[in-house]
């Protein structure tokens, strides 16, 4: 408020009038306690990443975790090998990693990141208002292409475009467009915003770059009482790192040794040097995760897949419920290049 | 080394990747809504209107301008939608109720001091339900609020001459109903265009 705005109020009888009028009411603690719950009900239905934000009911049938176990069974027993080729693998390329040219951005540049996604969003029964829709709601696949643009300082543009969703059932899909659910997601819609300072886990803090000190940071982070077990929750924070266009070949050569440490399985490992690897954990529906890294450690691709099917949304046993995979780098000369979004 | 505190802006972006950071904004911003909201519609209905405010706010923050660091404005912007909407329900409501307005007491009466605060609020009350509501809104955002011509204008998403315009004509207009104000020199020359 100017200083002659600020007079103007002061002086003026009415606002005073309407001041005392209006009194100077409080909100009590129940006010905001409720507040707080509807908003973390919302924040809840917002599913984002699938490992951490899947909850659903155990409520399939025993036929089909008896089929889904036998798979799981069966794929451990013949098909991977054992962790210990997958630590000797990750040491390797951790060393390969720690040898890697940092990235340095230009003056007068950015460096421009693209990642494309697809993440199972499940939408509660409440969502759909006076529709009638499964107890449970409703599931679908969303993609998203995710474009960020990064200075010297720090992440400073990011870019997302949401395609259409993909759905189990046709009664899915309707009920999701009658409800206006596709407006809320911005399905078709490409969202540019100016960033400033810290965005991630990765930039909120100076990680250690010793793999023991490492570990015991992300070991710290990690959420009480999930019971989704150690290896993925370290699994998880560990590739919130590497995903990191930022992170020095220090660190993520001592991210790797922590993979290494982990519980994983090999599952492939490809002429170009590449590898892919494997946790398998309940959450509560049995999933498994997997990342690819190049030979000098960066991420290229992961994805979590669900081993068991969930008939209560129509989801199939194998459904693809988060993958994403990366671009390579590249540099640009100024936020508005590359001129076209990226279509999902 | 202390960093300082992430802006509004910032808070806002990382919720677009961590959902859970939006908490922060309800934290800084819930008790200033709700008693925006308690002014305009009292404290019982106030609770309702700020969980609103917030939850849309939550769906519409991806496409908040990140180039604005406080959210305050735009904060301000949903609560003035969400309690308008709510005032125009409520007047619906009333009109097909066919409920009577409260009494108003001659103003002539309030100057000689002869009737009680209670019937004081009434003529402004009723004073200010005869405005317009963007007048109205512009009013009170100045008085209770005590917001800048540039921020009621990023707001209500309208030109500042705009908010000057509005703001004299409600000054005016409130006189008019308010004869023992009559004499106050209010600075009501009307500025912009509407």
């Amino acid at each position: 408020m100017t200083d002659q705005e600020k007079g103007d109020n002061a002086s003026d009888p009415l606002l005073r009038a309407l001041r005392d009028l209006a009194g100077d009411p409080q909100p009590t603690a129940a006010d905001r306690q409720r507040g707080e719950e509807a908003l973390l009900q919302a924040i809840a239905r917002e599913r984002v990443n699938p490992k951490r934000r899947w909850s659903l009911r155990k409520s399939w049938s025993l036929s089909v975790v008896v089929a889904a176990a036998l798979v799981v069974v069966l794929g451990l027993t013949f098909l991977l090998p054992t962790p210990t080729a997958a630590s000797a693998a990750l040491s390797e390329i951790a060393a390969a990693a720690e040898r890697v040219d940092p990235l340095v951005i230009p003056p007068q540049a950015f460096a421009y990141t693209r990642s494309k996604t697809t993440v199972l969003v499940v939408q509660p029964s409440d969502a759909f208002g006076d529709l009638t829709v499964p107890v449970e709601g409703i599931a679908y696949l969303l993609p998203q292409t995710r474009e960020v643009w990064i200075g010297i300082g720090g992440v400073v543009q990011m870019r997302i475009t949401t395609g259409p969703p993909s759905f189990f059932t046709p009664e899915a899909e309707a009920a999701y467009y009658s409800s206006g659910l596709d407006q809320i997601d911005q399905v078709g819609e490409t969202v540019t915003g100016a960033v400033r300072g810290a965005l991630s886990l990765f930039e909120s803090r100076v990680w250690p770059t010793n793999p023991d000190q490492l570990k015991s940071a992300l070991r710290s982070l990690v959420p009480p009482d999930r019971g989704l077990g150690e290896t993925v929750e370290i699994l998880d924070l560990a590739l919130d790192l590497l995903r990191e266009t930022g992170a020095t070949p220090e660190l993520r050569a001592a991210v790797i040794h922590v993979l290494a440490d982990l519980d994983l399985q090999l599952l492939e490992r490809r002429p170009d040097g590449s590898i892919t690897l494997a946790s398998t954990y309940e959450s509560p529906l049995l999933t498994r995760d997997t990342f690819t890294l190049n030979p000098n450690g960066t991420l290229l691709e992961e994805s979590s897949a669900l081993l068991e099917g969930n008939p209560n949304l129509s989801i199939p046993s194998g459904t693809l419920v988060f993958h994403a995979n990366y671009k390579a780098t590249s540099f640009v000369e100024n936020l508005s290049q590359p001129h076209q979004p990226a279509s999902p | 080394m202390t960093h300082p505190p992430p802006t509004d802006a910032e808070i806002i972006a990382r919720s677009l990747i961590n959902s859970e950071e939006f908490g922060t904004i309800f934290d800084r911003y819930f008790d200033a809504i709700f008693r925006f909201a308690a002014k305009r519609v009292g404290s019982e209905l106030a609770a309702d209107l700020t969980d609103e405010v917030f939850l849309r706010a939550f769906q519409l923050r991806a496409r908040y301008d990140l180039s604005r660091p406080l959210c305050r404005p735009w904060l301000y912007g949903i609560a003035s939608n969400v309690v308008g909407d709510h005032i125009r329900r409520r007047e619906v409501t009333n009109r097909e109720a066919m409920t009577l307005p409260e009494e108003t007491p001659d103003p002539a009466e309030l100057a000689d001091n002869r009737i009680d605060a209670e019937a004081w609020a009434i003529v402004l009350k009723n004073a200010l339900s005869e405005l317009r509501s963007k007048d109205r809104d512009v009013l009170l955002l100045f008085a209770l609020e005590e917001m800048a011509y540039a921020e009621i204008a990023e707001t209500l998403s309208i030109p500042v001459g705009t908010v000057r315009s509005r703001l004299a004509r409600a000054r005016r207009r409130m006189r008019e109903h308010l004869p023992d104000l009559a004499q106050t020199p209010f600075p009501d020359k009307e500025a912009g265009s509407d």
